[in-house]
């Protein structure tokens, strides 16, 4: 009986962020949960995909001691020109180097935590919370790969009368979606494209059970806040025409807002932590300014609209 | 963004216009009408507190003050001591130049020339006989001083040598005592460069009476005085002495009024004359008589606080609760149409640009401490009324609005926030706040009462809810409270941590300061060490007590304060000296330095070598006695375990324990008065000098480099999990056993845009006024500007940063300074 229980409990998580104020209404603590379905190349959180810990190093915190390269059993670590560096093909993430690093110049993504010791966690704003309508946020990585983990997290949540909010991209079971989709009180739900292939090819994912689940949010649970979030990439949804695709899906699907997030290239140097190459490279960040035509269309058919959160 | 109301409702004064058209009539000529534009009055007039074109110096030495001061003492040399200070301030209040600005409806200024400074060398002279030729080269607060006021000066100093209240505090305490207190009372210069401050007039009550009020019921006072009664001689000295400052208060308005009128003989401006006209007859009548209009009461204002800076050097001093005893001269104004809310704006702005007039001239250490700090002058709004409702009116609102229009640093602006605050003034505020020039700082009514209420002195119900801002952190009863002439800021817990772990020794000066408390390469716990703290501390604070003291005594002696004793309750009524038992409130308060880095420090020793064992005691001191030479991985341990503004109970349970034994300790000591003597973590920028006296420490810290800025704010960019985790560390503070606390915090513009930043800034103060919080101020400014200002100083003339608790110009810091303000973490959102 324990045993069942006790297999899910713990939960991957590489951040819990305080004084989030643009995931969803008033104060709220983000919680980043690790792994993630789709592979979105504009990611802003590349650390996020693996479902197991992995390491960043960090060379600007690096000392030059050592204790990486004398531990690393895969010889994966050596000076290069008098810097360490990581081979990342030796790599097999044994996390050693991270944890006999004095200065965390090679940090840990990614931390078990069960769902009683997020919630301690979670209660330490509390009051903030309370006096602004806030709450927790589950983010990603898509929170979702780790479902039960959450779902136990969001119950008891609610429990404890915390608002919860769920930045989810949908891509899972509609069974699970249903499940979970009772205990969260906005969701905050990512669209990257309408059009299947489009979407595969950025993504790697098709869209089908994002825009199915999508569609049950308002159907299974009226209750349940939805505001739609889009990140608005250069040259892969930004045009005026996906504006009105938009409109559309807001209409079908009962949302309550439309989030444009303009695409901002801070995930570049994390891919580069990470030994991975960022497929923008070069793309330069959008504006306010390079979504307000987006933002018309959307406000003009009586849209809530907000850019940014 | 400004807000300015329209320059036509402007000139809705019929006083004006009536004004205009009789001297026209009179003259029988049609002189030229200029209407002065809000807007061109407001900006001409600010762009004189700065400098014409960038320099390194703030302004320039004015010797008027010292050498009017020093002839009223020679000339009187057989007469007590009380005598001989209200003939100074008689000497300097009818000969000291005046001036009126172009265009200013507002008159009294506390230099004899625009950007000067005047000195008191009756306070201490050997720092500026030592510092003369480096006041226009020093590290902070630069001065020019022309050869012939050098020359002047050296003179006047050289007079003053062996006569000075420093020189009486140190025969009071002995020449060895004398020398330790310089270091570990480490700011014990600055209590010997300023005089007695940190008061708030009875603003309400003076108002009803005028310096002829006074003088009448000082007269009543000394017909009663017995003189067969010896005791009463004291009481009709000091009664004497009250009535030439008062007398000389009268004569400085007229002064002016004579001033106003010579100016609008030559004035061509019909406009102008009629307004210099009208000064003139304010003039005539305040400060001497009640005051009977909006006018009048800022009229009022600025001649008392302007004599009270001539007076004494003053590091800090309130204006009280603004909105509170002005609003009912601005509603009968408003209401009987004598006045708009326009030329309330107008008025209310030409007030608070005189408060930027005022500088502070002290030694170089001193100006490192707390530099391009001119004198505080804090301004209190909001709060609660006697009823304990909420105070914040109209007013209130307009004074907010000047703020966002004027963004000037003085005067300092702090909002009494309580848990009924309504959100419309709360907003405005956090409006105000997040526009970047510093103000206002926020101050917690339910925390101050509390704190109050703790003391053993009797506090009225009353009293408490009347509280206002004094100095950078503290408060005080306005028309109540005796303030400091012994202000202290002592090295504190970083320095007795070394002492610890060194047997008593500063590793830096290689001297015995401190007690013997053992080799600490032997402590077996982690309680030893606290032991050892302990002990280092309170053999520390004790030469608090004892500099204090001889402060106090020496300022009793050597300084009396009649015209301050004007002013606060019951020094009249008992024919006593503020400073020697007059007034009814009487605690002493000071601050120690570095609190939240000692803590980050012990939790260091207590998880790197007691919980995780990773190091030895032994291979600790080593470390620190090398400066951590060699043992980078070492100092790696320290750097990562727990940090205070982190909400995390293992490092913030420590820092209260410090702070508790460090309040308590001083708590267990009494004045002569019975007042307790209060500590305070007010400390703006002492966290520079005090670490460069700090050898190398248990947070991974290296010898030499600064401790905690700020009071109890968390050691620069320890604080990585956001503000709310730092409002929950400082809360668990206990702020009843202390006079106050500050807690500076910086955020990006990006960080509090928009609807969302503005209610997330609000839930902040919102949870940090139930938590039980004391006090806090923001910095909103970003990353960019600060390294632009570093490199472009010409650029960011006006730039106002919050250095610790005060505002000031951040070109006008020194380079670790602007560091420091850079290195602090920003408050960004996580993307």
């Amino acid at each position: 009986m324990m045993g069942a229980m006790e297999r899910h409990v713990q939960g991957l998580v590489f951040n819990i962020q305080r004084f989030c104020i643009h995931d969803g209404p008033g104060v709220r603590t983000t919680v980043y949960i690790k792994g993630c379905s789709l592979r979105c190349n504009w990611c802003s959180n590349p650390e996020s995909w693996n479902t197991f810990p992995e390491i960043m190093p960090f060379d600007k915190k690096c000392i030059k001691c050592g204790a990486c390269i004398q531990v690393c059993p895969n010889n994966a670590i050596s000076w290069v020109n008098g810097a360490r560096t990581i081979k990342w093909e030796e790599c097999n993430q044994c996390l050693r180097c991270s944890e006999v690093c004095p200065a965390k110049a090679i940090e840990q993504i990614g931390f078990n935590i069960s769902p009683h010791e997020l919630l301690q966690e979670i209660e330490k704003d509390r009051i903030f919370y309370d006096l602004s309508e806030g709450g927790v946020t589950f983010s990603g990585g898509e929170p979702l790969v780790q479902w039960e983990f959450v779902l136990n997290a969001l119950k008891l949540c609610k429990q404890h009368g915390i608002h919860t909010a769920l930045d989810t991209t949908g891509n899972i079971r509609p069974d699970i979606f249903v499940q979970v989709l009772e205990f969260v009180d906005l969701m905050l739900y990512d669209v990257k494209h309408l059009n299947p292939q489009l979407h595969i090819e950025r993504t790697g994912v098709d869209n089908q059970l994002i825009l199915e689940n999508l569609n049950n949010v308002k159907k299974v649970n009226p209750h349940t806040k939805l505001w739609i979030r889009v990140p608005v990439i250069p040259g892969f949804n930004d045009s005026p025409e996906y504006a009105i695709d938009l409109v559309n899906l807001a209409a079908n699907t009962d949302a309550d807002k439309i989030s444009l997030m303009p695409y901002h290239s801070l995930g570049d140097h994390k891919f580069e932590r990470l030994g991975r190459t960022y497929p923008l490279k070069g793309i330069p960040a959008l504006q306010k300014v390079d979504v307000e035509e987006q933002q018309k269309i959307l406000v003009n058919a009586g849209l809530s609209v907000s850019i940014g959160s | 963004m400004g807000v300015s109301p329209s320059s036509k409702e402007g000139i809705t004064s019929k006083y004006l216009l009536e004004a205009v058209t009789v001297t026209k009539m009179a003259k029988g000529e049609s002189s030229m009408t200029n209407v002065i534009s809000f807007e061109d009055r407001i900006a001409g007039l600010r762009s004189g507190y700065f400098p014409p074109s960038y320099t390194p110096c703030i302004g320039d030495i004015s010797v008027e003050r010292a050498r009017l001061v020093t002839e009223a003492y020679k000339a009187n040399d057989g007469l007590p001591i009380e005598i001989k200070r209200a003939k100074g301030l008689e000497a300097t209040l009818n000969n000291i130049s005046i001036y009126i600005s172009d265009n200013d409806l507002i008159v009294g200024n506390v230099v004899s020339r625009p950007r000067s400074v005047e000195v008191f060398p009756d306070i201490a002279c050997d720092w500026i006989i030592e510092e003369i030729d480096t006041l226009s080269t020093r590290e902070a607060d630069k001065w020019e001083i022309s050869d012939a006021d050098k020359g002047e000066l050296l003179e006047i100093c050289k007079w003053w040598q062996g006569k000075t209240m420093e020189d009486r505090v140190r025969f009071l305490v002995g020449e060895e005592e004398f020398g330790l207190l310089n270091k570990v009372v480490f700011q014990s210069t600055t209590g010997q460069s300023t005089g007695h401050n940190m008061i708030i007039p009875d603003y309400a009550s003076f108002f009803k009476k005028g310096f002829n009020g006074i003088i009448a019921d000082v007269e009543e006072k000394l017909k009663e005085c017995d003189p067969t009664d010896g005791n009463n001689l004291d009481k009709i000295t000091f009664y004497k002495a009250v009535l030439i400052v008062a007398k000389a208060a009268i004569q400085y308005g007229h002064r002016y009024a004579e001033l106003a009128r010579e100016k609008a003989k030559n004035e061509t401006n019909a406009w102008r004359k009629a307004e210099l006209l009208q000064i003139a007859e304010t003039c005539d009548h305040i400060p001497g008589n009640p005051v009977r209009n909006f006018r009048d009461a800022l009229q009022m204002v600025t001649f008392v606080h302007t004599v009270q800076c001539l007076d004494s050097a003053a590091l800090a001093n309130g204006i009280g609760k603004f909105d509170s005893y002005m609003y009912s001269y601005y509603k009968k104004d408003i209401e009987n149409g004598t006045l708009t809310k326009a030329e309330a704006q107008e008025l209310l702005e030409c007030f608070l640009l005189h408060f930027n007039d005022s500088k502070l001239f002290w030694p170089a250490l001193c100006a490192l401490y707390s530099a391009a700090l001119y004198g505080t002058h804090v301004l209190t709004l909001g709060g609660v009324n006697e009823q304990g409702l909420d105070a914040s009116n109209e007013l209130s609102f307009l004074v907010l609005d000047c703020y966002k229009h004027l963004k000037m640093a003085q005067p300092e602006l702090t909002v009494h926030m309580h848990k009924d605050t309504p959100d419309e003034f709360l907003k405005s505020v956090c409006e105000l706040l997040r526009m970047g020039t510093g103000h206002p700082k926020i101050g917690m009514v339910e925390t101050l009462e509390k704190m109050k209420a703790s003391e053993p002195q009797p506090f009225t119900p009353v009293d408490l809810r009347n509280l206002a801002w004094v100095g950078c952190g503290e408060n005080c009863v306005p028309g109540k409270d005796r303030g400091g002439p012994d202000w202290t800021w002592s090295t504190g817990g970083c320095i007795a941590l070394e002492m610890a772990l060194n047997n008593g020794v500063n590793r830096t000066y290689g001297e015995k300061w401190g007690v013997e408390t053992g080799d600490a390469s032997k402590f077996n716990s982690f309680e030893e060490v606290m032991d050892a703290w302990e002990k280092q501390t309170a053999s520390m604070l004790r030469h608090v007590v004892i500099w204090r003291s001889a402060t106090l005594r020496a300022h009793q002696q050597l300084l009396p304060a009649p015209y301050r004793s004007i002013f606060v309750y019951d020094c009249i009524g008992r024919g006593k000296d503020i400073l020697s038992g007059g007034a009814l409130y009487k605690g002493q308060s000071g601050a120690t330095i570095g609190t939240t880095t000692t803590a980050d420090a012990l939790a260091g020793i207590k998880k790197v070598v007691f919980d995780d064992k990773k190091c030895t005691m032994k291979e600790l001191l080593d470390a620190l006695a090398t400066n951590w030479e060699g043992k980078e991985a070492l100092r790696q341990l320290f750097v990562n375990a727990p940090k205070f503004g982190n909400d995390d109970d293992y490092v913030d349970l420590i820092a209260r324990r410090v702070s508790s034994f460090q309040d308590n300790t001083l708590r267990s000591f009494t004045n002569e008065f019975s007042g307790v003597f209060r500590n305070t973590y007010v400390h703006p920028t002492s966290g520079i000098p005090v670490g460069r006296m700090v050898g190398a420490t248990p947070d991974g810290r290296f010898a030499g480099e600064p401790l905690n800025e700020g009071g109890i704010s968390p050691h620069q960019g320890r604080d990585v999990k956001g503000p709310t985790a730092v409002i929950k560390s400082v809360s668990k503070i206990d702020w009843t056993t202390n006079a106050g606390g500050i807690l500076n915090m910086k955020f990006s513009p990006s960080a509090v845009a928009g609807e969302e930043g503005l209610q997330g800034l609000m839930t902040l103060l919102k949870a940090y006024n139930r938590l039980g919080g004391y006090h806090v101020q923001f910095n909103v400014i970003n990353l960019e500007t600060l390294m632009d200002a570093r490199k472009h100083p010409e650029k960011y003339q006006n730039l106002i940063v919050r250095v610790g608790s005060y505002c000031s110009y951040f070109t006008h810091l020194s380079e670790v300074m602007q560091d420091n303000i850079i290195e602090r973490t920003q408050h960004e959102l996580v993307l």
